[in-house]
C-alpha cells in the first residue's frame, strides 16, 4: 500500500484540527459571550459550510484564495506563491469545513457555563481573558473536546472542498479520500480496499481513544 | 468605610429606583422575591450598568452617570457571594480560596487561605471538591474566597437560604465580626424576616423601590 496518502491525511487533519480548535474556540467564545447586531448573520455564515455541499465551499475558497482571489491575489503579490494545489490548501479546506462543528459544539458548552461562575471570577479581579482561560474553558472542556473530536473526524474525511482547492495531485495533495476515489475510478479495487480499511481502522482507533478520554472525565 | 448609592435601571417590565446607604456592620436588604434586591447588588458590583445614578464606596466613586465614571467589576474591590456560592467545580476548596487571592504572592495567598479555612472550620475539607462538601460548608468556602483579598465591601445574595439554624447563627456572627475587624459594610440580600431582624440595619425594598427604612437596635441573639 502507498503510505503517502495515509500520512498526508493524518498531517492535514491534525493541522486543520489545531487551526479549527483555536479559531473555532475563540469564535465560539465571542458568539456565546457577546450580544451585538448581526450576531445571527455571523452565526449563519459560520454554519454555512455544514449545509453547503463541500464543492460549493471549495468554490468560495478558490474565489478567495486562488491566485486572482480576494486574498490569494494579495498573497501572490507579497510572496510570489499561491496556496492553490499545495497541501496547505488541503489543510485550509479541511479547517473551514470542520469549523462549524467546532463552533456550534463549543458555543453550546460555553453558553452552558453558569453565569454566576463567570461573574464570580470578574468580582475576584480576573479579566475577561483570564476568566476565559481559567474558568470558562475548563468548565466547558467536555464540549470543547467533543468539538475537537468532531472536527478531526470531519477533516480526515474531507473530499470535495479539498479537491476544488488542492486538487488531487499524486505525491502532493492526494489525501486518503482522494486517493481512494482515484484508485476506485481506475478499477484498482484491491488497493482501494486496503486504503479504505486503513482509513476506517485509524478513524475508529482515534474516536475510541478520544471518547474514552472525554468519557473518563465525566463527573 | 461606607457605601452610598443612587441607582436607576429599567429592564423589560421592571423599573428600579433605589437609594441606599450602608455603614460598617451588617445591613440587610429585605423584601419579597422580585423586588429587585439581587439586581441592586449586581448594579453596585458593576455586573450590571445602571441607566443613571452613582455608587460611592469609602469616598471613591465607582460609578457616576453624570461624570461618566464606570469602574469595572474587577477593579471595584468588592467581595460578592452568590446565592449558589459559585464555587468552581474544577478546583478544590483550598484552590477556590487561593483563586480569590489574585495579586498576592503565592506563599502569602497560601497562608491566608489556610488561616481562613481554619477560621471557617473547613481545614479538613481543603482538598475536597465543592460537590463533596455540604451546603453550609460551600457557603463558608465561598465567603472565604470573597474575603481573602480584604474587599472594601461585601455583598451577599441570599447567603443563608441553604443553611440550617445553627449555621445561620454562626454565619451571621462571622459576618458581623468580619465587618467590625476590617471596618467594612456587609450588605446582604434576604427575604427571610428572621435574618432581617438580626441585622444592624435593614433596608426594605418592594417593586424596585425602597419601601421603608428602619433600624433594629435590639437583637434577639
Amino acid at each position: 500500500m502507498d503510505w503517502f496518502p495515509f500520512l498526508l491525511s493524518l498531517k492535514v487533519a491534525l493541522l486543520a484540527t489545531a487551526i479549527t480548535a483555536a479559531a473555532g474556540g475563540a469564535l465560539a467564545y465571542w458568539l456565546a459571550m457577546s450580544r451585538f447586531k448581526g450576531r445571527a448573520a455571523v452565526e449563519a455564515l459560520v454554519t454555512l459550510p455544514l449545509v453547503l455541499p463541500p464543492t460549493v465551499t471549495g468554490y468560495y475558497l478558490v474565489m478567495l484564495f486562488g491566485r486572482n482571489g480576494f486574498i490569494g491575489a494579495g498573497l501572490y503579490a507579497l510572496t510570489g506563491r499561491t496556496i492553490m494545489f499545495t497541501w496547505w490548501a488541503a489543510v485550509l479546506a479541511s479547517a473551514v469545513v470542520a469549523l462549524p462543528l467546532m463552533v456550534k459544539t463549543s458555543q453550546a458548552a460555553i453558553e452552558g457555563v453558569d453565569r454566576e461562575m463567570i461573574d464570580s471570577a470578574y468580582m475576584l479581579g480576573y479579566s475577561r481573558f483570564e476568566t476565559a482561560l481559567r474558568v470558562i474553558f475548563p468548565l466547558a472542556a467536555r464540549g470543547l473536546a467533543a468539538g475537537i473530536i468532531l472536527s478531526f473526524a470531519r477533516a480526515i474525511g474531507e473530499f470535495g472542498a479539498t479537491l476544488m482547492l488542492a486538487g488531487n495531485i499524486p505525491g502532493r495533495t492526494n489525501t486518503m479520500p482522494l486517493a481512494i476515489y482515484s484508485l476506485a475510478a481506475s478499477g484498482e479495487w484491491g488497493k482501494a480496499q486496503a486504503m479504505v480499511l486503513a482509513l476506517t481502522l485509524s478513524s475508529f482507533v482515534f474516536l475510541y481513544i478520544a471518547n474514552r478520554f472525554v468519557g473518563g472525565r465525566r463527573k | 468605610m461606607s457605601l452610598a448609592t443612587r441607582l436607576q435601571k429599567r429592564v423589560e417590565g421592571f423599573a428600579l429606583d433605589m437609594e441606599l446607604e450602608a455603614a460598617q456592620g451588617l445591613t440587610v436588604l429585605f423584601g419579597p422575591s422580585g423586588a429587585g434586591k439581587s439586581m441592586t447588588l449586581r448594579l453596585i458590583a458593576g455586573l450590571l450598568r445602571p441607566d443613571a445614578g452613582e455608587v460611592t464606596l469609602g469616598g471613591r466613586k465607582l460609578f457616576s452617570s453624570t461624570e461618566h465614571i464606570d469602574i469595572t467589576p474587577q477593579k471595584r474591590n468588592i467581595g460578592y457571594v452568590f446565592q449558589n456560592h459559585a464555587l468552581f467545580p474544577h478546583m478544590t476548596v483550598v484552590e477556590n480560596v487561593i483563586f480569590g487571592a489574585k495579586g498576592l504572592p503565592d506563599a502569602q495567598a497560601r497562608g491566608e487561605a489556610k488561616s481562613l479555612l481554619l477560621q471557617f472550620g473547613l481545614e479538613a475539607h481543603a482538598d475536597k471538591y465543592p460537590r463533596e462538601i455540604s451546603g453550609g460548608e460551600r457557603q463558608r468556602a465561598a465567603f472565604a474566597r470573597a474575603a481573602i483579598r480584604r474587599p472594601a465591601l461585601m455583598l451577599l445574595d441570599e447567603p443563608f437560604s441553604a443553611l440550617d439554624l445553627k449555621n445561620r447563627v454562626m454565619m451571621r456572627g462571622w459576618l458581623r465580626e468580619w465587618s467590625e475587624k476590617f471596618s467594612i459594610p456587609v450588605l446582604c440580600v434576604t427575604h427571610d424576616a428572621q435574618d432581617a431582624a438580626e441585622a444592624d440595619s435593614v433596608i426594605f425594598m418592594e417593586n424596585g423601590r425602597p419601601a421603608q427604612k428602619q433600624d433594629l437596635p435590639v437583637k434577639s441573639i
